[in-house]
């Protein structure tokens, strides 16, 4: 209820817990998500709370996928981005995922969403664009892909976009969730729906694939071979540069690095100094039952040995007195 | 007649298949010695499949303890101990790979189980699979414990038998430097080695991580070193809780790893050395010492629940979302490649260097 | 004239688990960091409390605990703290004189807080406070409104109330009660039937009452049969189905409803002292007169039992100290039995495991393994054929591959099959016999033959008549000859004969010289089986000595002769097939399936 007190135990993006008490300011909606949500604060800042209410999420298993999906890239996005993280994207505070009730904890958005713009004329239009690619371009670099980009994913914050809502989002190279493309999820799955984003921008409401012929040439040529298969597809830079737009590589760091040294140190241990171990049966060496040994084989007869001596002796007996 | 060791007192003794079993009397609560050497054979094997033999225990320093009467039957059983600190999360990793063996979890690497002691099987599920399937948080264990958690028998590719003998014990007592400790017994009798590292949390959120609990790895390490070729053990690490930090890299990608069916050595390498790397970071060395002690040694990271228990009244906590057990079989897996129960190129080149 | 000063002090300890440590004592009211160690040591099995499947978990667990030091604990286990398992609780101990029974079951009926104390402090407490508790005691009402109850428990304790005691179900509330009356009644009703019972522990909550779960009061109370139970030893009385007999119920309940009316004890009450079951499942007794004293343990007993070379030597090492410190040596306590069963570890027992773990150390862990490898393998032939020792060549030619050099190299170290180990050769034999064992012997001996005819000869020629020389030494036949025996009575493999005397012209089999004019018997084995000599050490106990020698033509039948060397009975047995000694010399083992006969030699 609104002007409650809520006591959260929550993990921050390294995963440390934390015990915060927030206000609840009231319900909240963005038009892309599928989970419910509310605006709460604390110490002055406030935060979108996104949740799987116990009820629905007992009607719906599905549900806590698009909560586990949220988290999983806002945190991500989180380590690559830790240095500086871009205003285009939505970002992740906290969250908890192991209470009946689980949530992610994510930095309000400003403004409002795309699709509640009024009167966008060209120039906004543009910027539009451009926000959007920008967004998919910090994506893509991070192997993030969101995998519902829409005008509802968008967010106007008053100087430019915010994508939102990463339901769907999967990693690079995963598996895909849904029949579609042939191949492992690619960044440049967004860049098809970025092209549909462009085109419904330029074109309204009412476009459809069937219109291609008619689009503008401005149009035709920013999203060449945008509906070509994923092989062929250009990548959100691309279309930034045919936008003129400079791009300047996203300040990503590799979350990993720390782990460096440790992985230094188990390669030096692993060098192969040492031929492989013999193999021990059951590696119980010592241990474990002794098993019965076989009888020796005969031995064969050892008179062999003896028998050129015996001849020498013989003949020295015959050779010996008579 | 072969020279045999007990898992639970570590004795050795002269061994030959008797001619008495003890059966458990439910209504007297007690052994009782059969004489089954006039039964035709066929009654004898069922009888022995059900019933005990009591250990000679040569050396007479701990109470009576009897094992499965088939259990002697089988060449190079294996022994393995689960190490690691209270609350690091031994108990409820030995409940869900147990708990994913017996659902046939061992399968893709041609390995197959069952039970070897129906009664011990029996309690194990009672007590510990189907609370933690229901979702109930399991209790610390308590100090003291001398008898295996479970036994079961696997059968490998070649077919041939092997028991299988878990022992769980107390952080408490693997932390203890008494030498008449009799729940540390095992270690003389262990040929197998999980160590347990658990994530744990500060004790106050937003207070200090808790110290580095490699005390316990330390003392197993030390009284495992008395035993001659104990360096050939086959060893694990296994990184518990790691649903804590489950959104964290590596973790994220190791948990989220659904590998190929069967063995892969370069995985596990793979995977060692990120578990290795990360541990490393924490500076938790103590829990690395087992890496330098044992020359095959894989590490994992694991959860055996999939999320963290909420507590609900008093010490009872429960996983409210239910359990979704992630890799806990792979310490397991690959103690079986190492142990040569698992074959092939692939298991030869697992935890070597 | 003042009296012993009694310990009426009752200090407090308190339990709960911390991150480093775990579960322990973590705050008490002991200055003396050893009386700490004591009484964790001495609670730690009884501060914890489980959940059992299906049953509720009390709102407390009450115990109380005696021990012989004339110390007592009561111990409540809260279930508050980190898990189920990891509780808090906290324990009061003190004299059993002033922390009595009474006072125990007082204390259990107050409330406690869950929590540790907050501020740090753990004061003791006076026996004022703790007497003050047991004037609470009572549970008359109680035992009134579960008078069948208690009926059914007393009368599964009549028949040995010295037992310690399950019970089996029932509610919280009427635990205590029937911990109350039981004891009322010993004490009141029925003295001499409980006299010897020594002591009243308890415990209101277990969820294991079988041998597994260490030592547990005398009386305990578990919600539901224990899951995988092992040895049960105590009387149980499940409330919800009590199997008791009907006289022993009635008089229980006889009894019980005198107390439960607060009626004095009359001739109704037949009070008389049971005799001790057959099954003893009585409590350890603390004993009321100073015991006997027990017989006294022999010092060497320790080394006796001692199974590996590491314990013998350990024990061995703690003799010499003592042995140093008291100034007096131990023949006065070792008799020749104990003496014998010392050497014959330190001759047998000891040296196959120092052997054993010798060639570890050369060939690693696994023994057939290792021997395939090449050069392990060609190392191991050459210690087999050279080396001093036969125990070790024996040991690895068993454990070598089929078809393998090593067991080549076996053959050529004997000529024969099994002789026996010249344990207890002399120095010049054992030389004899290391010299017979090279390659070159043979050349040696005969020209040494040779030279010994040649100057025979010389010595004829130069002092003595042509017809008058020494006739030419023929050279005596190799010592390793096999010799056909006479022919032998086939027998089944179960008998064995005596065989008939040497002829004159056999040569012994046996290069050792020791070993010349030794009685044998005969046995036939099972094809693929093999025949041994055992030393016989108990009416189904022996040790193998030695294999026999397996009678040329070779097939099933052997000739066991008796060791020279060997005090006690030696006797001969086939041996199933597959099933090889060679490495249980000297080790006591039971005769087994498919063996055939024991049959004395000589």
């Amino acid at each position: 209820m609104t002007g409650t007190t809520i006591a959260l135990r929550l993990r921050d993006l390294s995963g440390r817990p934390r015990a915060v008490e927030f206000t609840d300011d009231g319900p909240f909606g963005s038009p892309g998500s599928a989970l419910r949500q509310r605006l709460v604060s604390t110490g002055g800042h406030t935060f979108v709370l996104k949740s799987v209410p116990r009820d629905e999420g007992g009607r719906d298993r599905h549900l806590f996928d698009l909560l586990d999906n949220e988290v999983r890239a806002g945190a991500h996005l989180g380590y690559v981005y830790s240095r500086q993280y871009p205003p285009e994207l939505a970002r992740l505070a906290g969250y908890n995922m192991d209470v009946e009730e689980p949530f992610a904890l994510l930095h309000a958005y400003a403004g409002k969403p795309v699709p509640e713009m009024s009167g966008l004329d060209d120039h906004r239009r543009r910027q539009v664009q451009i926000g959007l690619l920008r967004a998919l371009q910090l994506t893509a670099a991070a192997g993030v892909v969101h995998g519902a980009v829409t005008l509802r994913s968008l967010w106007w914050t008053g100087t430019g976009v915010r994508l939102v809502d990463f339901e769907s989002a999967q990693f690079a190279g995963e598996p895909r969730r849904t029949a579609g493309e042939p191949g492992p999820v690619d960044v440049r799955d967004d860049v098809l729906l970025a092209g549909r984003v462009i085109r419904q921008l330029v074109m309204g409401e009412a476009s459809t694939l069937a219109d291609h012929g008619h689009d503008p040439e401005s149009l035709r040529i920013l999203l060449q071979d945008v509906y070509q298969p994923v092989g062929h597809r250009p990548y959100a830079e691309d279309l930034l540069r045919r936008l003129k737009v400079p791009v300047t590589a996203p300040p990503v760091t590799d979350p990993e690095a720390a782990l460096a040294e440790g992985r230094r140190v188990f390669d030096g241990l692993c060098a192969p100094a040492h031929p492989p171990a013999a193999a021990v049966v059951g590696g119980a060496g010592d241990h474990g039952i002794v098993p019965p040994r076989p009888v020796p084989a005969r031995k064969r007869g050892v008179w062999r040995r003896y028998l050129a001596p015996m001849l020498l002796v013989a003949m020295a007996g015959r050779v010996g007195p008579r | 007649m072969t020279h045999v060791r007990c898992p639970v007192c570590a004795d050795e003794f002269p061994w030959s298949p008797a001619s008495t079993v003890y059966l458990y009397n439910e209504e007297n609560t007690a052994y009782e010695a059969k004489d089954i050497s006039r039964m035709p054979p066929a009654r004898q094997a069922q009888t022995r499949v059900t019933g005990y033999l009591k250990c000679p225990h040569p050396s007479r320093d701990m109470g009576e303890h009897y094992l499965p009467a088939t259990y002697f039957d089988h060449p190079d059983p294996l022994v393995v101990g689960l190490i690691g600190a209270s609350s690091a999360g031994k108990t409820h990793l030995l409940t869900a790979m147990i708990r994913e063996a017996y659902r046939d979890g061992l399968l893709p690497y041609d390995v197959q189980t069952s039970a070897l002691d129906f009664r011990r099987h029996n309690a194990f599920q009672s007590l510990y699979v189907k609370p933690l399937e229901e979702g109930t948080a399991l209790p610390g264990t308590r100090r003291g414990v001398t008898e295996a958690a479970d036994i079961l028998l696997a059968r490998g590719p070649n077919g041939r038998p092997r028991p299988i003998t878990f022992f769980d014990v107390a952080g408490e007592d693997l932390e203890s430097v008494g030498a008449l400790n009799p729940a540390t017994r095992f270690l003389a009798a262990a040929n197998a080695v999980i160590f347990v590292h658990g994530l744990e949390d500060p004790a106050d959120p937003g207070g200090p991580a808790p110290k580095d609990g490699g005390w316990s790895f330390e003392l197993a390490i030390e009284r495992l070193k008395g035993v001659p070729g104990a360096d050939r053990i086959p060893a694990a690490i296994a990184v518990t809780k790691s649903d804590r930090l489950r959104y964290v890299p590596p973790i994220d990608r190791w948990l989220r790893h659904r590998g190929e069916h069967g063995l892969n050595a370069a995985r596990l390498r793979a995977e060692s050395r990120d578990v290795y790397a990360f541990l490393h970071y924490s500076k938790a060395y103590g829990s690395l010492r087992p890496f330098s002690a044992f020359r095959r040694c894989t590490l994992h990271f694991v959860s055996a629940s999939g999320g963290d228990a909420v507590r609900t009244e008093g010490t009872s906590a429960r996983f409210v979302r239910g359990i979704h057990p992630v890799n806990v079989l792979q310490p397991l897996v690959s103690i079986l490649a190492m142990s040569g129960m698992i074959l092939g190129p692939e298991a030869e080149r697992v935890g070597s260097r | 004239m003042t009296g012993p000063i009694v310990d009426t002090q009752v200090n407090q300890a308190h339990f709960a688990w911390r991150p480093d440590g775990g579960l322990g004592l973590v705050l008490s009211s002991y200055l003396d960091p050893t009386e700490k160690d004591k009484w964790n040591k001495r609670l730690q099995n009884s501060v914890r409390i489980y959940p059992v499947p299906g049953a509720p978990l009390p709102s407390a667990g009450y115990s109380y605990h005696v021990f012989s030091d004339g110390y007592a604990a009561w111990v409540r286990r809260a279930t508050t703290g980190v898990t189920e398992g990891r509780n808090n609780s906290m324990a009061l101990i003190g004299r059993t004189e002033v922390l009595d029974l009474q006072a125990a079951i007082g204390l259990s009926s107050q409330g406690w807080p869950d929590e540790l104390p907050g501020n740090g402090q753990s004061p003791p407490l006076s026996a004022a406070q703790v007497r003050g508790a047991a004037a609470l005691a009572d549970q008359l009402s109680r035992v009134r409104e579960f008078e069948n109850d208690v009926a059914c428990v007393l009368a599964g304790l009549l028949p040995n109330p010295t037992a310690a005691l399950s019970v089996i179900g029932g509610v919280e509330p009427e635990r205590l009660a029937i911990v109350w009356a039981l004891h009322r009644i010993a004490a009141h009703y029925l003295p001499h039937r409980f006299h010897d019972r020594p002591n009243w522990s308890f415990s209101t909550y277990e969820d294991q009452h079988d041998t597994g779960a260490g030592t547990l009061p005398g009386i305990v109370f578990l919600p539901a049969p224990q899951i995988g139970a092992g040895d049960i030893k105590r009387v149980i009385v499940d409330l919800a189905q009590p199997r008791v007999n009907q006289a022993d119920l009635a008089l229980a309940r006889h009894v019980v409803g005198y107390l439960a009316h607060n009626r004095p004890p009359d001739d109704s009450i037949v009070d008389v002292p049971v005799a001790r079951p057959r099954q003893a499942t009585s409590l350890p007794t603390v004993p009321r007169q100073p015991p006997a004293a027990p017989p006294e343990r022999s010092p060497l007993a320790d080394l006796l039992e001692a199974p590996h070379v590491a314990v013998f030597t350990r024990e061995l090492r703690r003799l010499e100290e003592m042995v140093v410190q008291q100034g007096s040596v131990l023949h006065p306590r070792a008799d020749l039995a104990t003496i014998d069963k010392l050497t014959e570890f330190v001759e047998v027992t000891a040296r196959t495991e120092l052997l054993k773990r010798l060639l570890w150390l050369l060939y690693g862990g696994g023994l057939a393994g290792e021997l395939s490898d090449a050069k392990a393998e060609r190392h191991a032939a050459r210690l087999v054929r050279e080396g001093q020792s036969d125990q070790l060549a024996r040991m690895l030619g068993a454990a070598a591959p089929r078809g393998s050099r090593i067991r080549d190299a076996a053959v050529d170290r004997w000529a024969d099959a099994g002789r026996p180990p010249a344990e207890k050769a002399g120095r010049l034999s054992e030389q004899l016999r290391a010299a017979r064992r090279s390659r070159w012997f043979p050349w040696v001996a005969a020209g040494a033959a040779v030279l010994a005819a040649a100057v025979v000869f010389l010595v004829g020629y130069l002092f003595g008549r042509p017809d008058n020389a020494a006739a030419a030494v023929v050279a005596t036949a190799p010592p390793t000859a096999v010799v056909k025996p006479p022919a032998a009575v086939v027998k089944p493999p179960t008998e064995a004969t005596q065989a008939p005397p040497t002829a004159p012209d056999n040569q012994p089999t046996s290069p050792d010289q020791n070993a010349v004019d030794q009685p044998s018997v005969q046995v036939r084995a099972d094809q693929g089986g093999t025949a041994w000599v055992f030393l016989r050490v108990g009416e189904n106990q022996f040790k193998p000595l030695s294999v026999c020698q397996q009678q040329v033509p070779p097939g099933n039948e052997w000739t066991c002769a008796k060791l020279p060397g060997e005090s006690g009975e030696q006797v001969a047995m086939a041996i199933s097939p597959g099933t090889d000694l060679s490495g249980l010399i000297g080790q006591p083992m039971s005769r087994e399936a498919g063996w055939g006969k024991p049959q004395k030699i000589g």
